[in-house]
């Protein structure tokens, strides 16, 4: 498999379109929005500021007509109340005339049009005119003539009628100056909504471009991964995608075609893997049975209490070799069946002995040394025993493959011990070590150092496993080497696992008949299996009869029905499993008499099987164990109260 | 190419580059604007003065003058904005001097304001002149400030207790008595009566219902020469017993005729924004070339005319004839930068100006200082 080393300083073309598309609408907006700002803004402002002095004006001049008209009214009455008119009346018209101030404030009068100032101009001295007749009326009255003083007020009405005259004036002009504002408003404003239409035309042709870019780019190549990924999904591993450009989503095609490759050369790996396993159980059943047949015969013949010394040891230590082809038999069988979950409490150095038994075999050739470093009062662990297997098979794998990089001596150690409430299990190598560059993407799938030959999925999977059962795997630097440690949660509560001793292999007394009586039916196809067994049993003083398949196991329970039933599980004819199902229905009453025999007990047909794990035998057997199961059977009969004869 | 064409190539396009910068105008020579405040004469005189001041500088651009002669007649508001505009419309125009009259002044101070050009106002200054913009500045004190004067004099020199106010209902005349109006209130003195008038009124009567109603001590007032002249001659004629303190506009030596009249006056002061000091040189050459060219004696608003071209002539040599800096320079006089020292006295403006007034008697051809408002406060 290949690594897919992560991309570094990869050119970002497409980030940077995007980047550059968010920047122009952003200018755009800012463009648009400013373009309205500085252009409606800046002349309705100057409308504003133009339009607000005319206004002031035009009402300064309102205010100063009412007044003079106010002081006219106030001197028309003194005039005509001549006779009773008091001294105070005349001092305060006169204060009146006095308070006046300047018509209009030069902020004012410096913002609205020159003809304008000229009215107001004339208008103020008429004002002021009026204002200075007024005063004369005043004194005419103070003096005491009335009559003269009528004369004059008369006389003011008329300026007070050419300030009106002025007034009006004014005020047109000042309509047609607020007119001709207005005017010139209406004309920015139509100029920025021009402005404005042009933008948005601008934008929508500018947002459909970027749009289509953006589709081609973006939208196009992700609808053909989506489309790739749902092959994928159904399988099609070996989909691949075009690469339109150098660019992210060019980039991520081709990581995208990487990946399939590696998945589809991975399910090919996992195909041959999973034949593999299933050619394994075959062998291992027919190897069973010929080591079923092997330990058998030494058994019987070691029972032979006058066989010569040199004899028996050899007849020892073929039986020894055989169980021990049975042990590893057993423990190939139990890798390729370990996808079946079970979790429980795991004696971690039971499953490490397991594992290095099944690449035991590299040591000798490889020159490694073993170092076991357990703790012997190691508590359970919460686990899985086969899928721990497998971890430490992957583990122990890869420290003999690493190595190989390096000359003898060779050494591994395998360590377990408590801490913190966790058992942690170490393996150590004295290889060169994980590369620097390594280390960071060593439990990233797909990542190897080992090239074609590695999948680059083993610690992945590895890890995962161990944290689905609420532990964790990582990895430390040793000098020289490589250390990789495996936490687990203790199993609280479960027993501490004694020291595994090997299975004792009593060597019956030939003399004894513990069986005595018992009918026993043999149902084997391997005669060199079968005839053993009942040479044994008979020895053993059972009445033994034997059938080669399920159909004449049937046939034989037609004519009478045994105490117990020896029965092999893969069977031509009629297989175990289904003489079983027979029985179920024929003689219930049988299927608590039955004692399976297999080479190969998967756990789904452990589940089929309503049967005790003590009447499950696993081949290769030893003859003692046998006749305990079927012992196991006759007490349960007599204690049913069934008598065996 | 061969080496030689290149040359050739090369001397040509020299030769069309010197041509091409010779040909190109240089830049415009910078030009003060005189609007409406100097006939040919007295921009003669300027012009002169201008010369002089470029032969004795050894930096600065030879500088010249735009003379728009006054208006003959009445003012008229539009005929001197529109002579503003054009002012202002013309790039070689750095600054203008004027113009005559509050109310051309104030108008002609919106279109220099809006146009940003620096307008120095020499005379006639209205109070409201102050907020006019920052583009413009006043040389003379304010119709206010002269109220003011003329009633600090009157209560300090004078010892008046009892006031009244006569004055020309027009803007300096309402400037005036209210400037006139706020210092009496602050020296708590007696205004009896403020008593508007114009060309068109019976001063006869309204001066003998004034004085019906109480005697001042002193009558003060605002107006032209010749309405001064009318106002004065028809109190005199009902009472001779007030003396008079009037402020005439600037126009301080065409209110020496006051005391000419067949009937014997009271005491006359006028307040003068600027009087010439005879023991200043430069004073008394100015006063004496501008007699013979003017055919009058200067009066302060023509000494701030001169003052105004000789300032704005320094700033063009100081900081260049660009109008921004000609204001900020402007601006600056009296405060990061030493007033200037003009005919009338240092020239600054705004808060930094000081009011160079002086209160002279008026003696039938001639006039007297009889008092400043620094020596007084000093006093």
């Amino acid at each position: 498999m290949t690594t897919i080393e992560p991309v570094r300083q990869a050119r970002r073309p497409l980030r940077r379109l995007i980047v550059a598309v968010l920047v122009v609408t952003v200018l755009y907006v800012v463009a648009v929005a400013g373009n309205l700002a500085l252009v409606v803004g800046p002349a309705a402002q100057r409308m504003r500021a133009e339009t607000q002095p005319v206004l002031t004006v035009y009402r300064a001049l309102i205010d100063r007509a009412e007044a003079l008209d106010a002081a006219s009214q106030a001197a028309l009455q003194l005039v005509a109340e001549s006779e009773v008119a008091d001294t105070a009346a005349r001092a305060a018209l006169r204060r009146e005339l006095r308070a006046r101030g300047e018509l209009v404030r030069p902020q004012e009068l410096a913002r609205v049009s020159p003809a304008m100032q000229a009215l107001l101009g004339r208008a103020a001295d008429q004002a002021s005119a009026f204002e200075n007749r007024l005063a004369e009326v005043v004194a005419l009255l103070d003096l005491g003539r009335a009559g003269e003083a009528s004369l004059r007020l008369s006389e003011a009405g008329a300026l007070r009628d050419q300030f009106s005259r002025t007034l009006a004036q004014t005020e047109r002009l000042g309509l047609t100056d607020l007119l001709r504002r207005e005017e010139l408003l209406a004309r920015e404003l139509r100029r920025a909504a021009a402005a404005a239409t042009a933008g948005l035309l601008a934008g929508l042709v500018l947002l459909a471009a970027a749009l289509v870019v953006l589709w081609r780019r973006l939208a196009v190549p992700l609808g053909e991964l989506d489309a790739a990924l749902s092959r994928v999904a159904q399988g099609e591993l070996e989909t691949q995608l075009p690469v339109h450009r150098d660019d992210e989503m060019g980039r991520l095609s081709m990581q995208f075609n990487e990946m399939t490759r590696v998945l589809h050369a991975r399910a090919e790996a996992q195909g041959r893997f999973a034949a593999a396993g299933q050619l394994v159980a075959d062998v291992a059943h027919e190897v069973n049975n010929p080591l079923m047949a092997i330990g058998a015969l030494t058994d019987q013949h070691l029972g032979d209490q006058a066989l010569p010394r040199e004899l028996r040891a050899d007849l020892e230590l073929i039986r020894r070799q055989a169980r021990r082809a049975g042990q590893l038999l057993q423990g190939l069988l139990r890798f390729v069946r370990s996808s079946e979950p079970h979790v429980g409490p795991v004696d971690v150095n039971a499953v490490l002995q397991h594992a290095v038994e099944l690449v035991a075999y590299q040591f000798g050739v490889e020159e490694i040394t073993l170092d076991w470093q357990l703790d012997g009062r190691l508590p359970a662990a919460t686990g899985d025993a086969g899928r721990l297997e497998q971890v430490f098979v992957n583990l122990l794998s890869n420290a003999v493959q690493a190595m190989r990089a390096v000359p003898p001596p060779r050494r591994l150690v395998i360590g377990s011990r408590r801490h913190e409430g966790r058992v942690l299990v170490s393996v150590s190598d004295s290889g060169p070590g994980v590369a620097p560059g390594m280390r960071d993407r060593l439990f990233r799938p797909f990542a190897t150092s080992k090239g074609a030959a590695g999948t680059g999925l083993g610690l992945y999977i590895s890890r995962k496993i161990v944290r689905d059962l609420g532990g964790d795997l990582w990895h430390e630097p040793a000098a020289p080497g490589a250390r990789f440690v495996v936490a687990l949660p203790v199993a609280e509560g479960a027993p501490v696992p004694g020291p595994e001793r090997p299975a004792a292999a009593p060597v019956p007394d030939a003399r004894a008949r513990p069986l005595a009586g018992l009918r026993v039916l043999v149902i084997d196809d391997e005669d060199a299996v079968r005839r053993p067994l009942v040479r044994f049993l008979t020895r053993r003083g059972a009445v033994v009869r034997e059938a080669a398949n399920g159909r004449d196991g049937l046939a034989a329970l037609a004519t009478e029905v045994p105490d117990a039933l020896l029965v092999d599980l893969r069977m031509p004819v009629m297989s175990g499993l289904e003489l079983f199902q027979r029985l179920a229905t024929t003689w219930p009453e049988c299927t608590g008499r039955v004692v399976f025999l297999s080479g190969d007990i998967s756990l789904a047909v452990r589940e089929q099987l309503p049967v005790p794990p003590e009447r499950l035998l696993l081949k290769p057997v030893d003859l003692a164990t046998v006749e305990l199961a079927l012992q196991g059977v006759a007490t349960a009969r007599s204690g049913d109260g069934v008598s065996g004869s | 190419m061969s080496a030689l064409r290149r040359g050739r190539a090369v001397g040509a396009l020299l030769l069309l580059t010197v041509a091409a910068a010779a040909c190109t105008p240089g830049p415009a020579r910078p030009v003060i604007g005189l609007a409406g405040v100097a006939d040919d004469s007295v921009a003669g005189l300027l012009r002169d003065v201008l010369r002089r001041q470029a032969a004795g500088a050894t930096l600065g651009p030879a500088i010249g003058l735009a003379v728009r002669r006054p208006v003959a007649g009445p003012p008229d508001i539009e005929t001197e904005i529109r002579m503003a505009r054009d002012l202002a419309a013309e790039a070689s125009i750095v600054a203008v001097v004027g113009h005559a009259g509050r109310r051309a002044s104030l108008a002609s101070a919106a279109v220099y304001n809006a146009r940003h050009v620096p307008q120095l106002v020499p005379g006639g200054a209205s109070r409201l002149i102050a907020h006019a913009g920052a583009w413009t500045f006043p040389l003379a004190p304010s119709d206010s400030v002269e109220g003011r004067a003329l009633v600090e004099f009157a209560a300090g020199r004078l010892q008046a207790r009892r006031l009244a106010i006569a004055y020309e209902n027009d803007e300096y005349g309402r400037g005036v008595r209210s400037g006139a109006r706020a210092a009496a209130a602050r020296r708590r003195l007696d205004l009896l009566d403020e008593l508007p008038f114009d060309a068109g009124s019976d001063l006869g009567l309204l001066a003998q219902a004034m004085l019906a109603r109480g005697l001042p001590d002193v009558v003060l007032l605002a107006a032209s020469p010749r309405q001064l002249r009318r106002a004065v001659d028809a109190i005199a004629a009902v009472n001779p017993t007030p003396r008079f303190v009037a402020a005439v506009g600037g126009a301080t030596h065409a209110a020496l005729g006051v005391d000419s009249l067949a009937r014997p006056t009271p005491e006359l002061f006028v307040a003068a924004p600027w009087l010439p000091d005879p023991g200043d040189p430069a004073q008394e050459a100015f006063v004496r070339e501008f007699a013979l060219r003017a055919g009058r004696p200067p009066e302060a608003r023509d000494a701030f005319v001169h003052d105004a071209v000789q300032l704005l002539a320094t700033a063009v040599t100081t900081v260049g004839p660009d109008r921004v800096r000609l204001r900020d320079y402007l601006g600056s006089l009296g405060r990061s930068r030493p007033a200037f020292a003009g005919l009338t006295g240092p020239v600054a403006f705004g808060d930094a100006a000081r009011p160079a007034l002086v209160v002279c008697r008026v003696e039938r051809d001639r006039l007297v200082p009889v008092w400043r408002p620094e020596a007084d406060e000093a006093g």
